[in-house]
């Protein structure tokens, strides 16, 4: 057993090295970017909602093939979104999200993404609400509900329509964001919601330094 | 200035979509939440509130809940009747809060039943009769309720429904009844295994050790109880939870856990008891007891019966029942009912 453990791992380091490629950093720059805004709808099991929101872009490595062709490009970025959704009777929650996006795009425009996050949330109640006072005095509360923390990791498959066709900077993407609300009862209430949405990158929007590193593959 | 207007609006809209429904008529289906200590509990009213009378379920568990587990088809002739309130206690089922463990002890959840029951009298109208449905842990919830202050004043009865009142009593009775009629069905060559299982483990340990030990017992009663031939089987239609709007699948199953996630009300309910305060009951009892009961046993219901300061008090064992006689003896059940709330509303 150990004797065939040795030997798969020397053949895989032998492989290894064979056949290395390398990615150099061939370029780095600063340029001014565009931030994008998008739109998703959510669907919180059958509860409908939506959310919008702005992304601000960090870094964008271009991986280059040995002819200086892009292979992909991974993007970080920041996002920062405000958005709700209704589930009758049970409450109404309205949150305020800033997400950190790792995303992978290949040369096609698929991409895809994962993006921790954290939200601050407050619910309204689904229906009227009273409270007891000690004197046993009963009185209606307006906009009844309770603010909770909302961390959540949202993954995403989606298409950039705008790496093949620059005059048309949209993308489209399907994100599964589990989310929670912390604390609930002393525990966390999961929130799993499916999003699906768009984003779009004006020209002329409000522009922010993005750090653009180009590697490229050399033979070893 | 802008900004702060803008949220003031958000919220009124949103305050103004909490609808009020208050609808007197056969056919009621009123949701309304009751807010206190940190809990966020809902309240769903349906059937007949023109009579004035209501069955408010207080639910087991703890951790359960009324507004799914309770709603049901076995509800049915009670709610084209009277108005049933099914109440979701605090952890459990919709109800909904934050970092409220510090609140979860028998203290705070009788305020919150007194809450409910006020709140009921405040939107119906102070002259409806209120009856407490209190099943299993209800039945505890239910007892410090009767017996604080003068709280047995808001309503008209009390149907204790296998109700724990007793907790140690309940440990002792379910440990006897594992070993008496266990063996008695061991003998009689049914299910011989599965019953040799549970009298060993009985026999072999103190249900009052530890809540865990106790927890055992508790799990061994229901299993005990699917065991005898003699209790109903039932099946249910399914509640769709998904399409059942005010319920939360997900709020009901984490709620659950979070009952026992902090243990402190577990070690609280070790030591409950209301025996030593029955004597200042005085509102009217009716005690409906599974006889294949091994969870709350039917020694609990003598007890009630026995120390009681009630002048009506009636029990009434259901022989082919376990722990949950609404199930599996409906109609005797509710017939039960009906005649006690006749009397008494």
């Amino acid at each position: 057993m150990k004797v065939t453990l040795t030997a798969f791992l020397t053949i895989l380091s032998l492989g290894k090295s064979l056949f290395a490629q390398k990615n150099e950093v061939v370029n780095e720059k600063y340029q001014d970017e565009p931030i994008s805004i998008f739109g998703n709808f959510i669907f919180q099991g059958i509860y409908p909602g939506f959310r919008i929101g702005v992304e601000q872009p960090l870094k964008q490595i271009n991986y280059l093939d040995s002819f200086g062709k892009l292979k992909k490009h991974k993007d970080r970025a920041v996002q920062y979104s405000l958005g709700f959704y209704y589930h009758g009777g049970f409450h109404t929650n309205f949150f305020a999200t800033s997400e950190y996006v790792f995303r992978r795009v290949n040369k096609n425009g698929g991409f895809r993404e994962f993006r921790p996050g954290l939200s601050l949330s407050r619910t309204f109640l689904g229906a009227s609400t009273y409270e007891v006072g000690t004197n046993g005095d009963v009185s209606k509360i307006n906009g009844a509900g309770d603010f909770y923390f909302m961390p959540s990791l949202n993954f995403g498959v989606g298409k950039d329509y705008g790496l093949k066709n620059p005059s048309l900077p949209l993308n489209f993407s399907a994100n599964l964001n589990l989310a929670g609300l912390l604390p609930y009862n002393g525990l966390v209430l999961p929130t799993p919601m499916l999003e699906i949405g768009f984003r779009y990158k004006f020209k002329n929007a409000f522009k922010t330094s993005l750090k653009v590193i180009d590697k490229q593959t050399k033979n070893k | 200035m802008k900004n702060i207007i803008a949220l003031s609006t958000l919220i009124f809209l949103f305050s103004a979509c909490q609808k009020e429904e208050i609808t007197i008529s056969t056919n009621a289906k009123d949701l309304f939440y009751v807010k206190n200590k940190g809990a966020s509990m809902p309240i769903l009213v349906e059937g007949n509130t023109s009579q004035k009378a209501f069955v408010l379920v207080v639910h087991g568990g703890p951790g359960s809940d009324a507004m799914s587990t309770m709603n049901n088809t076995f509800m049915d002739v009670l709610e084209g009747k009277y108005a049933v309130a099914y109440w979701d206690q605090r952890n459990g089922g919709n109800t909904q809060g934050g970092a409220n463990h510090d609140n979860l002890n028998i203290a705070t959840m009788t305020e919150d039943l007194r809450a409910v029951v006020l709140t009921l009298k405040s939107r119906y109208g102070s002259n409806i009769s209120v009856f407490l449905y209190a099943h299993s842990f209800g039945g505890c919830l239910s007892a410090s309720f009767l017996t604080k202050s003068n709280y047995q004043t808001l309503v008209k009865g009390w149907i204790d429904i296998d109700g724990a009142h007793n907790f140690p009593l309940m440990d002792t009775e379910s440990k006897k009844m594992q070993i008496a009629i266990g063996t008695v069905e061991k003998n009689a060559g049914r299910n011989v295994a599965e019953w040799t299982s549970l009298i060993d483990f009985a026999n072999n340990n103190n249900p009052r050790e530890n809540p865990t030990v106790s927890g055992k017992f508790n799990g061994n009663a229901y299993t005990a109880i699917k065991l005898i031939d003699e209790v109903n089987k039932v099946s249910l239609p399914k509640v769709n939870d998904l399409a059942y709007s005010p319920n939360s699948l997900l709020s009901r199953v984490i709620n659950f856990n979070s009952v026992y996630f902090n243990n402190g009300l577990e070690q609280e309910l070790f030591n409950t008891e209301f025996s030593s305060k029955l004597s200042t009951i005085k509102t009217p009892t009716l005690c409906l007891f599974g006889k294949y009961d091994f969870v709350v046993p039917p020694a609990l219901a003598d007890d009630v019966m026995a120390k009681i300061g009630s002048t009506f008090k009636k029990k009434v064992i259901f022989n082919n029942s376990g722990h949950d006689p609404y199930l599996t003896e409906t109609v005797k059940l509710n017939a039960e009912i009906i005649a006690f709330i006749e009397q008494f509303k």
